[in-house]
């Protein structure tokens, strides 16, 4: 019977365990989304204006709605595009 | 714990764990003192005492509606001169204080490039207004807003407390907290 160190793979494992992601507005403390701060917001939205997924920024369900509702908002006061190329 | 009113000892023989659960819980020291004759208002029930003034400001609905705090984000056109767009400052501000609002901040934030076009205009004047007003009030400002034919768009927001007081502490400077979220 072969050690377990001695057992060779042909594909490599992965070492590392993925980074835990965790919701910045919990984190820091924030509890209001301000629809007229669109450098705040270009964080969640990608480079087609396009708003990230909570899979993707890690964001808790309630904060999630609260970003996706200011960046709707400011998309309808002409601060952020609906559509665009090479935002950032 | 133990309180004394005029003479009258009630004394709360809960465990420290359970007191202040939920209201219901607290029901039987209130019945006690009930009896006695005397109302007292507990410090640790959930519901706020109906007997203090103040609860009851900011929970009375009138007919007319309820005292909040919104924010108006308008658009004017970019053709606007400098008094103009003051005096149109001017009359929706009046409007808001006519109506029994009060302004709590008017920013003006002045020409600004559209994120995309809007009537075929590629710059805008916005303006933010803060203020308070019934519930009611917003639906007569938006009337005279679509009749108006300088404003190319508006948007009238509810502000909840967090919201006031962030724009409460971006108006003074203070760091709102926002700063220190890394790049996703």
């Amino acid at each position: 019977m072969a050690k377990a160190n001695e057992i060779k793979y042909l594909t490599a494992i992965k070492q590392e365990k993925p980074k835990k992601k965790f919701c910045r507005f919990k984190k820091y403390g924030i509890r209001y989304i301000d629809y007229k701060d669109i450098e705040f917001l270009k964080k969640f939205i990608n480079e087609q204006g396009k708003i990230l997924p909570r899979r993707l920024s890690g964001n808790s369900l309630k904060y999630q709605r609260k970003v996706s509702d200011a960046i709707k908002k400011a998309r309808q006061m002409c601060l952020l595009p609906f559509v665009t190329d090479l935002l950032k | 714990m133990l309180i004394q009113v005029q003479n009258v000892q009630v004394s709360d023989t809960r465990e420290d764990s359970q007191r202040g659960k939920s209201w219901y819980q607290n029901a039987f020291i209130k019945f006690t003192i009930r009896r006695a004759g005397i109302l007292v208002s507990f410090p640790y029930l959930r519901r706020p005492n109906p007997a203090n003034r103040d609860w009851i400001k900011q929970n009375l609905k009138t007919k007319q509606g309820k005292m909040n705090n919104y924010e108006l984000m308008v658009i004017f056109t970019p053709v606007l001169s400098e008094e103009e767009f003051k005096a149109a400052q001017k009359k929706y501000t009046d409007f808001v204080t006519e109506h029994g609002g009060s302004i709590t901040h008017s920013n003006p934030w002045g020409l600004k490039s559209l994120a995309y076009p809007i009537q075929k205009k590629t710059t805008g004047i916005y303006w933010v207004l803060e203020y308070s007003a019934l519930s009611s009030f917003n639906e007569k400002l938006q009337i005279q807003i679509l009749r108006d034919e300088q404003i190319i768009r508006h948007m009238a927001t509810k502000l909840d407390k967090y919201a006031v007081e962030y724009n409460a502490r971006k108006r003074s400077g203070v760091p709102t907290g926002t700063e220190k979220l890394a790049k996703v």
